[in-house]
């Protein structure tokens, strides 16, 4: 079972691997929690990654890129559930508002890994830099998982 | 000799015996053919990397079924990790009496070991396959599957597809029972699972 202990561990531990942003500005405003990229079979060139934006600023601001050494190329993605039918989407940016938090997660707005270098093999970790809109930068360094875990759900 | 009050009342039973008869022969006559959807999806032979795959080479197990391609990053993968999840947690009597069929919209650039790697991967008892477009498209109307190909300006992708993203339970006799829809968690396909291996 998860404490509330654990959970302020797990969150130090989340912000110790966002490390210092690059350029400040809306990278220092913006931490990064639970970033992930998804395990997938050898025969696939592209993954997707997850992380939460949260937005300790007072103005919006957007991630506006993101790239990996673990992908030749990095897109902004979401899926739009249209009735059961799952439209894939690419967009410009990642709108975060002030005080609140965008949460990039299966079956939604995702960082599309593409062209991968190598297999992603869970427990390793890629460095993903960030882009902001004011062309400010952080790195984080995200777990390969093979599938999300949703913390609520841990027993 | 029969006294009027005796004839009706035997009169009165028979008629009740053979009211409840032809109820019960009505129920079991209505009931049967209306479980599950016989009406949507049936039969199909399409290709996987070890030869042709028909519906009903799996007569007798209840069969998961998903429409996906392989260049999809986040949906397919979610759903074939909840089906194989699904599939781990059966004990082992019940897990021979499953298969996972992946079936690929996207026969352009899923080829048949392309396929077979990819479904594998998940869950041995997941087999990939696929056809021509026509084949397909003529599936996936039956099974009520939307698909189309999207061509992603501006992206590196080339085309997205988009898909509905379903999982359906069908029963020994191949007959869909139930319509999973898109989750990342296991519970729904496996309690679909459990219901059709109890019959």
């Amino acid at each position: 079972m998860i404490t509330l202990r654990n959970l302020s561990v797990l969150f130090v531990l989340t912000l110790a691997v966002s490390l210092p942003a690059l350029g400040g500005g809306a990278a220092d405003e913006v931490m990064v929690e639970d970033p992930w990229a998804r395990e997938v079979p050898p025969v696939m060139s592209t993954s997707a990654g997850f992380l939460t934006l949260n937005n300790t600023g007072s103005t919006e601001h957007k991630l506006v890129a993101a790239r990996t050494e673990a992908a030749g190329m990095v897109e902004l993605h979401t899926h739009i559930n249209d009735n059961g039918v799952m439209r894939m989407r690419q967009v410009e940016n990642i709108p975060v508002a002030p005080g609140s938090s965008a949460r990039l997660e299966p079956g939604g707005l995702h960082l599309m890994l593409m062209m991968l270098k190598a297999p992603l093999v869970a427990g390793e970790h890629i460095t993903i830099t960030l882009e902001f809109e004011d062309g400010s930068t952080r790195d984080v360094q995200a777990e390969v998982r093979k599938h999300h875990m949703p913390k609520s759900s841990h027993h | 000799m029969l006294k009027p009050a005796h004839l009706a009342i035997t009169v009165i039973l028979g008629l009740a015996s053979l009211g409840l008869g032809l109820w019960l022969f009505d129920q079991t006559a209505v009931e049967e053919p209306a479980r599950g959807y016989p009406k949507l999806g049936g039969e199909f032979t399409l290709d996987s990397s070890t030869g042709p795959v028909s519906l009903k080479d799996f007569r007798g197990k209840i069969v998961a079924l998903y429409f996906g391609y392989t260049h999809c990053p986040d949906i397919c993968p979610t759903s074939l990790i909840a089906m194989s999840q699904a599939f781990k947690q059966l004990p082992p009597d019940e897990a021979g009496q499953v298969q996972g069929l992946f079936i690929s919209v996207d026969p352009e650039r899923d080829t048949l070991d392309r396929l077979a790697e990819y479904a594998g991967y998940f869950h041995p008892a997941i087999l990939g396959i696929t056809g021509d477009l026509e084949q397909i498209q003529e599936i996936t109307k039956r099974y009520g599957v939307f698909f189309q190909k999207v061509n992603m300006e501006n992206s590196n992708m080339n085309y997205a597809v988009d898909h509905s993203s379903t999982i359906f339970i069908l029963d020994r006799n191949g007959i869909i029972q139930d319509f999973v829809r898109h989750s990342d968690s296991p519970d729904a396909i496996h309690a679909a699972l459990k219901e059709n291996l109890s019959r």
